[in-house]
């Protein structure tokens, strides 16, 4: 009985020591190497909650494109050097081999920030390799983020003093041939029996586009108002129109004044005065007018100015 | 009867191919040409209906009679034309665009050797001294720009300038630096940025070339004619080159007992047996030849007149500084804002002499370079007012820049100080700056270190400049390509280049 009781002692005692060593064990983990601590505690299943950050979040709009560009090709999906991914603020807060990369609050302290700091013959200077240094801004965003405390879910307007963001990168989308088609065919005929009778003078302004641009500068004095008139039917399509050099008068405003989305008109070396002007009311994208050489009186370009038009007369 | 001796080959080549017998030859030739045969049928098998990774392939072709015809450009265009500047010699970013204070505190005294650590220099050795900016500078325009006192006349347009502070190349000596930065690449055979364009976008006045150089200083930039040369592309679309001094464009003047009629009826037999060959030959560039002999015809009447800035009134000449039939910078630029105003599609302008070694007093930062400043700096200031007040700079992209940079630190060739103050090539950090057609203007991109010697802060390499020209031109740069030598050929090359939104209005 005694001896079953010294035995069932014992085992409790062996159990109690294996415990007391793993919980020590995990203690020292957990001490020298957190992120390893919570690998296990994420292996074991004991609902570790991988922190996420907020889309609109300091960390996602101006901390995560940084780490995405300069750190997540050797700290990412692809390579996890030093066991360190950089590629979700969830791994970012794990840590590597080495440990947490980030002490909130605290970004002397921490790894994500000092390292960026190290002269590049410091072989623990961060990026490595041949890979330039981050920007003196983009350290500066990473160090305010983690100062801020280093969370997904502070507001970009909640930390002050972060430069001013990089422009969005320019993305050139392929555009879609049949769709470009659908929008010229209304005026296919028409401007193809134009062409035709104005070589060179009418083009689409882009691949991509059904937008024109007329420029009757080359056809010079043997285009006339009546000319004019006969593009009529390509006028609402019409974003710049160059008619310098020809024998255009103050008698198009009616003709001009359907060319309603023009955007750029060049009048230059041209009979028209300020009666032709008037057609510009009607023209609410117009942003940009030339009238060098013309008969238009310097108070009505005072005027269109005025109203926020860029007017080119080389007078000024 | 002496049996003929077996030749023993001298070398291993020779031996292998002496060991090539016939029958090895037939063997292996079969198997080679199967290859080759998959190889072609792959690509319309693999390919087909596949759109490649930027979409499919914009379609450049025009009727061989007129190469120069006008096409649209990919997307809506925030420039139509380009003026290019090139500062053959490479102008000192640290005497004109990048004021650098603690360069001028730490002038006279030793490099650190942390600048010198793993570079190559061309005339730099030992331990040279720091140099100090040699002008002062002053904040101009609402942009606050720093600006030194060898520009006067630009500062006064610096709110239409966009500087890049961060330029880098990957070539340190002229040539192959002028090659990188004019046609793409340091090698012979590639296209320049004119010719690509005017492939691209072809150009709108027929009688007018759609590509014109023009050149000014002492020297011819130095590697010369291949940086305004079509490479790979059909000749057509190559720089013309004119002048500003005597004839404008050379031999197009009929001699003096020749009339037009007489030049006509020559022209057209002339194409006659030019059209035979090109029928029996095939040969493209036949072709070429027949549009160019037109285009020249043509150009006879309209490129006098374009070319001949004495027609401007005085005021414009003097606002240029420029004297008809001179040569000069000043009388290129005035020759430019008239060819693009006749839509002529890209013009070249070059000066050499911006090499300040030091090495001589024409190369000395303290003389030579003084009188290029003053050469150049009131014209292209009034090519940019000029196009201003005339409406083209909306959409005509003025780039001002040379091929690298200079160094911090003053020359020092074969280790000795110099009688003359000069600095070396430096390809890591340069200036360029650009206006008009859709950049960005009053603004400054990238920053140097504090002693301008390299970029610390958004560098742009070569191939991304000429994405962001091809950009604003309306092309994304992948698609603006030419097939050669297996490979869709592009004026960026085959590393990854970017827009640099940073530039964009």
């Amino acid at each position: 009985m005694s001896r079953d009781g010294a035995e069932a002692w014992s085992v409790k005692r062996y159990l109690l020591v294996v415990l007391l060593a793993t919980l020590a064990a995990l203690g020292t983990v957990a001490w020298a190497r957190p992120s390893m601590f919570t690998s296990i505690v994420v292996v074991a299943g004991l609902g570790y909650h991988r922190e996420s950050a907020l889309p609109d979040s300091f960390y996602s709009v101006r901390v995560a494109p940084i780490l995405e560009e300069q750190c997540a090709g050797c700290h990412g999906p692809r390579l996890q050097r030093a066991r360190l991914r950089l590629d979700t603020l969830g791994d970012v807060k794990l840590g590597g081999k080495n440990g947490a990369v980030v002490k909130a609050g605290h970004p002397q302290e921490s790894e994500l920030f000092t390292r960026l700091l190290l002269p590049k013959s410091d072989k623990r200077a961060m990026p490595a390799g041949n890979k330039p240094p981050l920007s003196p801004d983009e350290i500066k965003v990473i160090e305010l983020w983690i100062a801020s405390g280093a969370s997904g879910r502070t507001a970009v307007a909640a930390i002050a003093g972060a430069p001013p963001p990089p422009p969005a990168p320019i993305v050139i989308a392929n555009f879609d041939a049949e769709a470009v088609a659908r929008a010229r065919a209304p005026l296919k005929d028409a401007l193809e029996s134009l062409s035709a009778r104005y070589p060179g003078a009418i083009a689409y302004l882009s691949r991509d586009s059904a937008d024109l641009s007329v420029d009757a500068q080359r056809l010079g004095a043997a285009f006339t108002d009546a000319n004019l008139a006969e593009l009529a039917p390509l006028a609402a399509a019409v974003t710049r129109l160059d008619l310098s050099n020809t024998a255009v008068t103050d008698g198009a405003t009616a003709t001009l004044a359907a060319f309603e989305r023009l955007e750029t008109l060049r009048l230059n070396e041209t009979k028209v005065g300020d009666e032709l002007l008037s057609a510009t009311a009607n023209l609410r994208n117009l942003q940009s007018l030339t009238v060098i050489g013309t008969r238009v009186t310097p108070d009505r370009v005072a005027q269109l100015r005025q109203k926020g038009l860029r007017v080119h007369d080389a007078r000024d | 009867m002496t049996r003929r001796r077996i030749p023993v080959p001298d070398t291993l080549a020779d031996s292998t191919l002496a060991d090539l017998k016939r029958r090895h030859f037939l063997r292996q030739c079969s198997t080679g040409l199967g290859a080759m045969f998959l190889g072609t049928l792959a690509h319309p098998l693999l390919g087909a209906g596949k759109t490649p990774a930027h979409g499919g392939r914009l379609d450049f072709s025009r009727p061989a009679s007129s190469p120069l015809s006008p096409l649209a450009p990919q997307f809506t265009p925030r420039a139509r034309r380009v003026i290019y500047v090139h500062m053959a010699g490479a102008p000192s970013n640290l005497e004109l665009f990048d004021y650098k204070p603690e360069l001028a505190r730490q002038d006279g005294k030793d490099c650190p050797q942390s600048f010198l650590e793993g570079k190559s220099f061309a005339f730099i050795s030992g331990v040279p001294k720091m140099l100090g900016p040699q002008y002062p500078f002053a904040q101009a325009g609402q942009s606050g720009a720093w600006m030194s006192d060898q520009v006067p006349h630009l500062t006064r347009h610096v709110d239409k300038m966009c500087f890049v502070r961060s330029m880098r190349t990957d070539q340190f000596n002229h040539s192959p630096a002028q090659l990188a930065v004019q046609t793409g690449s340091a090698r012979l055979g590639h296209p320049s940025i004119g010719s690509w364009v005017t492939y691209g976008l072809g150009t709108e006045n027929q009688n007018l070339p759609g590509f014109v150089v023009l050149k000014s200083g002492q020297n011819s930039p130095d590697a010369g004619k291949p940086l305004w040369g079509s490479g790979f592309l059909p000749s057509v679309y190559q720089g013309v080159e004119c002048r500003s001094a005597g004839e404008p464009i050379l031999y197009l003047r009929n001699p003096g007992d020749v009339s037009r009629d007489q030049r006509r009826a020559m022209l057209d037999v002339l194409d006659r047996m030019n059209q035979r060959t090109a029928s029996e030959y095939g040969d493209p560039e036949t072709l070429t030849r027949i549009a160019q002999y037109e285009m020249a015809f043509r150009m006879q009447t309209e490129a006098a007149q374009v070319l001949d800035i004495s027609r401007e009134p005085a005021h414009v000449l003097a606002a240029y500084g420029a004297t008809p039939g001179d040569g000069s910078f000043a009388s290129n630029c005035l020759i430019a804002r008239r060819l693009v105003e006749n839509d002529v599609r890209f013009v070249q302008l070059y000066h050499w002499g911006w090499d300040s070694h030091g090495a001589a007093a024409a190369e000395a930062l303290n003389l030579g370079f003084k009188d290029l400043c003053r050469e150049t700096d009131q014209p292209v200031a009034a090519l940019l007012a000029d196009l201003d007040q005339r409406g083209l700079l909306d959409d005509t992209l003025v780039v001002w820049g040379g091929e690298f940079g200079r160094t911090p630190m003053r020359e020092n060739r074969g280790g000795q100080e110099m009688r003359y103050v000069g600095r070396d090539h430096n390809p890591n950090a340069f200036t360029i700056w650009m206006a008009g057609g859709g950049v960005k203007a009053g603004t400054s991109y990238g920053e140097t270190d504090e002693m301008g010697y390299e970029v610390v802060k958004d560098p742009v390499q070569i191939r991304d400049l000429h994405a962001t020209m091809l950009y604003l031109l309306g092309f994304d740069h992948h698609r603006l390509n030419f097939p050669f030598q297996g490979l869709d050929q592009k004026l960026t090359g085959v590393e990854h280049a970017k827009v640099v939104a940073g530039l964009v209005a």
